[in-house]
């Protein structure tokens, strides 16, 4: 536990440090103040905007930063050779995986924190007052972030990293989509619906995870919606971290 | 048991072939690669790019599974776990966490091979300091030279004080300096009974620090042994070195034997027979030449180890692994 907890923290320093992560944290930023100007030019409904742009801008920013640095964070260690020192001393792959998980993981959550904080700034700057649909909302992107975390390591574990960010992208794009496509397979031909309850039960549906029309319209919220979807979501991360360990402890390193 | 094992390295018939590009076509980067490393010496792994050294060595380490032979590290299968924290390693061109002090990069691996906080920073400022390091351990790993990044790769590899140290070209990129303090420090880490199996092509390095060599060539091992046995079988007659006294006899005896060398006013001539060198020697002192060496005439590691190399047919082109 102690060496995965050394490659979480060092893979959080690492991570915090790459350019690509700043970049993703200004384009999050420049989203909530987009939110705001937007919300100012629209008339009577400020804080509505500054939520829809602001919660969209989040969860953009952060499912970005999860797919993005995850899909280089194992491949460029093995071309750098770092992973086959790490490998000699006494940690098994499987432990490196997730200290790797673990470390992209805190580093999603520190940004969603800071940008969390900046939002709810926007929300009160915007008229508003920050409501536990809010909260809720980015509290749910979390799960959504650890899944394409989770499916960028795997990508990474035997992917390059421009292959990977391009399959993930498509991933996350289809998960995304995916209630869509089976709401309008509804009445297309028997074959098709097959195909589409394929995707469906393959691809994680993100459209769980979405809470920002709760908190736009403060609508209901089923409780027992929210922890399935939650647990939903850490149980698909957790069977794509174990697919990346099984795969890079069956890899070589060449 | 690791520590009841008689070798510290034993490798037997490896063959590893990769399976190369979209088409998977074979490549073999191992063939018959042979070689025992005993506890407590420095074993030299030579061979030209390409032989399969470091593919023997990723082998050794688990890093890469052999395709058919023996490995065994501290008596171990690569893939039991019971040896990693009794083997330091350093990749050739190591290249590490670019944001850390050397410092925090080598107390990293020192916490990751078991040592508790405040023991891997005294031992990381201790190998620093051992390797030449002191001076810029606070100092970001992107702003090392590569040859301080040789050097602080080697400490890492020592962090946690293993007794078997796998080092991948380590004198690569190092400056004439920086290689005499490596190869002391190879020798003193000897002196504490540990063992070191290393990598090279630089020759004079091997010659001045190894007890053991195995030259590899095509991924086969073609010549293994006492370094000090593989000097001493090549032994190919006898030379003598005479100081002729004057030019006029120096001319005589170079047009008399044509192989004659004049190097510093002497003359060296090498004879396949001791008998024919001792009639050169009678024959040159009569005429006013002295004697300043009469020894055997051997091969330096240099020619044994090209020698070594031309024994096998030319059986194809690499692919750069290995």
């Amino acid at each position: 536990m102690n060496s995965i907890w050394r490659i979480a923290t060092n893979t959080l320093r690492q991570t915090v440090r790459e350019r690509l992560f700043f970049n993703i944290l200004i384009f999050g930023l420049a989203m909530i103040l987009l939110s705001l100007v937007v919300g100012n030019l629209t008339y009577g409904s400020i804080f509505r905007v500054v939520r829809s742009i602001g919660l969209t801008g989040v969860t953009l920013a952060v499912d970005l930063i999860a797919l993005l640095v995850a899909v280089s964070l194992v491949h460029q260690e093995i071309d750098r050779k770092t992973l086959f020192v790490v490998l000699v001393r006494p940690i098994a792959r499987w432990q490196y995986i997730v200290g790797r998980y673990l470390g992209l993981m805190l580093a999603v959550g520190s940004a969603l924190a800071g940008f969390s904080a900046i939002y709810l700034l926007a929300v009160v700057i915007g008229m508003g007052t920050p409501s536990s649909k809010d909260a809720l909302a980015l509290l749910m992107i979390l799960p959504e972030a650890s899944v394409l975390g989770a499916f960028g390591i795997m990508l990474s574990s035997f992917s390059t990293p421009t292959l990977s960010a391009g399959v993930g992208l498509g991933f996350w794009i289809a998960a995304t989509a995916v209630d869509d496509f089976v709401r309008l397979t509804a009445d297309a031909p028997d074959s098709l619906k097959v195909l589409a309850r394929g995707i469906y039960y393959a691809l994680p549906a993100f459209e769980r995870f979405d809470f920002r029309q709760a908190a736009l319209y403060d609508l209901p919220v089923d409780a027992t919606l929210v922890f399935s979807s939650a647990a939903y979501g850490i149980c698909y991360a957790l069977a794509l971290v174990s697919l990346a360990a099984l795969i890079l402890s069956r890899r070589e390193m060449v | 048991m690791s520590a009841e094992s008689a070798l510290a390295l034993e490798v037997k018939g490896l063959q590893k072939t990769f399976l190369v590009g979209l088409s998977r076509r074979p490549f073999p980067a191992a063939q018959d690669i042979n070689l025992e490393v005993q506890h407590g010496e420095i074993f030299g792994f030579l061979g030209p790019n390409g032989a399969g050294k470091t593919t023997t060595i990723k082998t050794l380490l688990g890093l890469v599974r052999a395709t058919a032979g023996t490995v065994r590290i501290l008596g171990l299968r690569p893939d039991d776990a019971g040896w990693r924290s009794q083997v330091g390693y350093m990749p050739e061109h190591p290249n590490f966490y670019d944001f850390l002090t050397g410092l925090e990069m080598v107390a990293w691996f020192g916490r990751l091979a078991g040592l508790g906080r405040h023991e891997a920073h005294q031992a990381a400022r201790r190998l620093l300091d051992r390797v030449g390091l002191s001076h810029a351990m606070d100092r970001r790993l992107r702003s090392y030279s590569k040859g301080m990044l040789q050097r602080a790769g080697l400490a890492q590899s020592l962090i946690g004080a293993p007794k078997l140290l796998i080092l991948d070209e380590p004198m690569t990129g190092l400056d004439p300096i920086g290689r005499r303090e490596i190869r002391d420090l190879i020798l003193e880490l000897r002196s504490e009974g540990r063992t070191i199996f290393y990598s090279t092509h630089i020759l004079p390095d091997v010659e001045m620090t190894c007890d053991r060599v195995a030259i590899v060539h095509r991924g086969k091992t073609v010549r293994s042994g006492r370094l000090s046995d593989i000097l001493v079988s090549t032994t190919q007659g006898v030379a003598v070195t005479v100081d002729p006294g004057s030019a006029e006899l120096a001319r005589v005896l170079t047009q008399e034997h044509p192989s004659a060398v004049l190097r510093d006013g002497a003359i060296e001539v090498i004879f396949t027979e001791i008998q024919a060198a001792r009639a050169f020697l009678t024959a040159a002192e009569a005429r006013g030449a002295s004697l300043l060496r009469f020894e055997p005439h051997r091969d330096d590691l240099e020619a044994i180890f090209m020698r070594s190399l031309g024994t096998l047919p030319v059986e194809g082109e690499g692919t750069g692994v290995g």
